[in-house]
């Protein structure tokens, strides 16, 4: 997925009803959806782990942790977007994935998405084709996500 | 491929726990008077029944939910993943997979009592 792709290329994704991009030299892979096995004591957004091959993913569920109301699900849709940011694998949960998209600053548009946890994370909004797409701040809000040494997220 | 290792198997649907029977000094039915009793499970209904487990130089006990299933594991134990580090305060160093179902592995030198952590008393 990293190969190729310019700095302004990233993977369009939906969750919690927003669109967001997610720079697409932090994308692995996409994998189909699995149900995670759960694990005790953890914040709601890290929904649990997936055997992935040999190694174990941990997977968040991005729209709990950005506050975004459920979507409808539809398993044939939804996929586990495999991050890889600083260290850290982590199989982010998505309603839908659209694929590769240029964001570029001629399409950057007013910001009107809601939300302060959502806010918090969004770079910049673009206008693609009347497509509204979040530019994420992806380690930004992996690094708030995540479960860290002496605390939690 | 590792060696095989007994650990003992706790599960209180849908989480597990497990620990490597070498690190364990004793196996009781009752935790012992005047030592702080961790208890990972201690917010799961349903799951009153705990097996208690002492360690080398006394410290902290480890209470898992029963019943308890002694296994020996021939996969090797993960690390946690960078993403899960912070379950190092719940006591777990690493993650085992076996029949489908993952399971923290607690590492007793990991374990700390919590504030809430009451000692046993007699009488009580």
């Amino acid at each position: 997925m990293s190969s190729g792709a310019s700095a302004a290329s990233h993977l369009v994704v939906q969750f919690g009803g927003v669109m967001l991009g997610l720079r697409a030299e932090l994308v692995e892979r996409v994998e189909d959806h699995q149900t995670p096995r759960p694990l005790p004591q953890v914040p709601s957004h890290v929904v649990g782990v997936v055997a992935l091959g040999e190694q174990t993913l941990p997977v968040m569920d991005p729209a709990r942790f950005l506050e975004l109301p459920a979507a409808p699900r539809d398993d044939h849709q939804r996929r586990i977007v495999v991050v890889a940011v600083s260290g850290m694998r982590v199989g982010l949960i998505c309603d839908r994935v659209f694929g590769l998209r240029e964001l570029e600053s001629g399409t950057v548009t007013p910001a009107v998405l809601q939300g302060e946890a959502l806010r918090r994370f969004v770079v910049e909004e673009h206008d693609l084709a009347g497509m509204r797409v979040a530019r994420l701040d992806l380690p930004g809000m992996l690094q708030a996500a995540r479960l860290a040494r002496g605390g939690s997220a | 491929m590792s060696a095989a290792r007994q650990m003992a198997l706790s599960r209180a649907e849908p989480f597990g726990w497990a620990l490597e029977l070498d690190r364990a000094t004793g196996i009781l039915d009752a935790p012992p008077h005047g030592q702080a009793v961790v208890d990972p499970a201690s917010s799961l209904p349903g799951t009153a029944e705990r097996r208690y487990f002492t360690f080398a130089g006394g410290g902290v006990i480890l209470a898992l939910p029963a019943p308890v299933q002694i296994a020996a594991v021939e996969r090797a134990v993960e690390p946690l993943p960078e993403f899960l580090a912070g379950l190092e305060s719940q006591g777990a160093a690493g993650l085992l997979w076996r029949n489908g179902a993952v399971y923290l592995v607690v590492d007793p030198h990991l374990l700390r009592a919590p504030a809430a952590a009451r000692p046993s008393s007699p009488g009580s």
